[in-house]
């Protein structure tokens, strides 16, 4: 390993994978996606006090078989959700031996995954049994049940992943943020490879109530395809779901060295914050939103006609879809009536931190396949939310050259990527 | 209440069946740790729940200093503290 370090090297994803309500892989996933079907369901018994009755739920035992109990152990299931969401992306990119070893030392080799409320429902489990004194006893693994980091941490361990570690942690930007993170640290030198996305899984009923509270998730009781309707006169809230989507990023020299195959480059990311009061709200100036998408264009070296696609945020809060249409009249000027938008989180509901790594992957299968999948549930146009975003039917044979996926957070958390087809 | 050692051993190969990869049917007296491949914080686990489902006291600080390297010699020592159980 060299200590020399190279600026703005180009950077592409030779990988991807994911689990979510809709299918255990990105594969099952996007067929999902393509026979239009809605990855969440009712559940009438959440927990005292919820409204919500809508989410979206992996109901299957996760197969955890090619893991050691060693790394398990200290695995909360949203960890648990990143470690085969990696599984599939270094699968993809490196074949069923997932020989890392054979092509990178494994000091250049990193891992930036992230999270929103990482082991939340274990806290709210393990506190149970700590101070309950009909409780047994939380579990001796309560730190790591907790700790943020541990989904970066086990997916090192598990591919023995030396170089950069980090744990964004953006609420539901996080995703974006950690590929965009990785996109930069391999663009800079500081490494060659990396695995960057993000996990979530709050289905306790704390954990739940505690987002539910704040009248973010959806008030639909009776109609799944009002329960999650982006940009549609009926929507009433973000479905919560748990999932994990993870990407292989290397550096274009080095995956072409080893004759990898490559999905597409990562051109441009940016992040700026809202820097506004209120934490649920996005800010009505809409600099902080604005800004991140126009920076990425321009580090992209890319301009309004040229972006093919946009992967909006799109949760279905009333607040959101509308503040999110005016950034994009914002940046796009009339182009922005043109360009296909459109929210996947109509099929997934809202994986948190998960959703800016599914809906990055969301992104490459629609370049591959020059398909731009339709929002669902868009039954009802809300004449406020009046641009192109694609109401029900997909679009196929699109010229999609460039795409770009956005994700906001509560906090003030913004961020942009600029996908490009790798040719 | 005392615990028999057989009740003992099958609440440790438990707990190593559940933190390890060794396969518990092969375990014997002579198993060393090291085979095992127990790290400090399994330990950890072995006091708390030791403790909780038990009622059993396991000194750390104790039992490294004991000098046990095998899996015989871990259970004579669980059960030289086997008293005053619940």
């Amino acid at each position: 390993m060299t200590a020399s370090i190279q600026h703005s090297r180009r950077v592409v994803i030779t990988g991807y994978g994911a689990i979510s309500s809709l299918g255990e892989n990105s594969t099952d996933i996007w067929q999902a996606v393509l026979d239009k079907k809605i990855g969440y369901d009712f559940y009438h018994n959440p927990g005292k006090g919820i409204s919500a009755r809508v989410f979206g739920r992996i109901n299957t035992p996760l197969d955890l078989s090619k893991f050691s109990k060693k790394i398990l152990k200290n695995t909360p299931r949203f960890a648990e959700l990143g470690l085969i969401a990696a599984d599939e992306a270094i699968t993809m990119a490196f074949g069923e031996e997932q020989g890392l070893s054979s092509h990178y030392d494994q000091r250049e080799c990193g891992v930036i995954f992230g999270t929103g409320w990482a082991g939340f429902d274990c806290s709210a489990v393990n506190y149970y049994g700590y101070s309950d004194p009909d409780a047994l006893s939380a579990s001796a693994h309560s730190c790591f049940h907790s700790m943020p980091s541990i989904a970066s941490s086990v997916i090192s361990v598990n591919w023995k992943l030396k170089g950069y570690q980090n744990t964004p942690i953006a609420a539901c930007a996080t995703g974006n943020i950690a590929i965009g993170d990785a996109y930069e640290i391999i663009k800079s030198g500081k490494a060659k490879m990396m695995i960057a996305g993000g996990s979530e899984s709050l289905m306790q009923p704390f954990t739940i109530w505690s987002v539910d509270v704040l009248g973010a998730l959806t008030k639909e009781t009776n109609d799944l395809r009002k329960a999650c309707c982006p940009f549609s006169k009926d929507r009433s809230g973000f479905v919560l779901s748990e999932g994990a989507a993870a990407v292989c990023l290397e550096n274009l020299e080095d995956a072409l060295a080893r004759n990898a195959t490559i999905y597409g480059e990562i051109v441009g990311y940016a992040n700026h914050s809202d820097a506004y009061v209120n934490l649920t709200t996005p800010a009505p100036d809409l600099v902080g939103r604005v800004t991140t998408i126009q920076k990425a264009m321009e580090y992209a070296g890319v301009g309004v006609d040229d972006i093919d696609y946009i992967n909006a945020h799109g949760t279905s809060t009333p607040m959101n879809d509308y503040n999110e249409t005016l950034v994009l009249k914002e940046v796009f000027g009339t182009r922005a009536y043109d360009i296909p938008i459109s929210s996947t989180k109509s099929y997934t509901g809202h994986l948190i931190a998960a959703a800016g790594g599914i809906e990055t992957i969301f992104c490459l299968k629609g370049i591959e396949n020059n398909m731009i999948p339709a929002t669902i549930n868009l039954d009802t146009p809300d004449p406020a939310c009046d641009l192109n975003y694609v109401p029900n039917d997909h679009l196929f044979e699109q010229k999609l050259n460039y795409a770009i996926n956005i994700n906001y957070g509560f906090g003030g958390a913004n961020s942009c990527l600029v996908l490009k087809r790798f040719d | 209440m005392n615990y028999s050692r057989l009740e003992l051993e099958s609440f440790i190969k438990a707990i190593i069946n559940r933190l390890t990869d060794f396969d518990v049917d092969t375990l014997t007296e002579q198993t060393s740790l090291e085979e095992l491949d127990l790290v400090s914080l399994d330990f950890v686990t072995i006091k708390v729940e030791a403790k909780n489902e038990l009622g059993i006291d396991i000194d750390l600080n104790a039992l490294s200093q004991a000098e046990i390297d095998t899996f015989g010699q871990l259970m004579d020592y669980l059960e030289t503290i086997n008293i005053g159980g619940k």
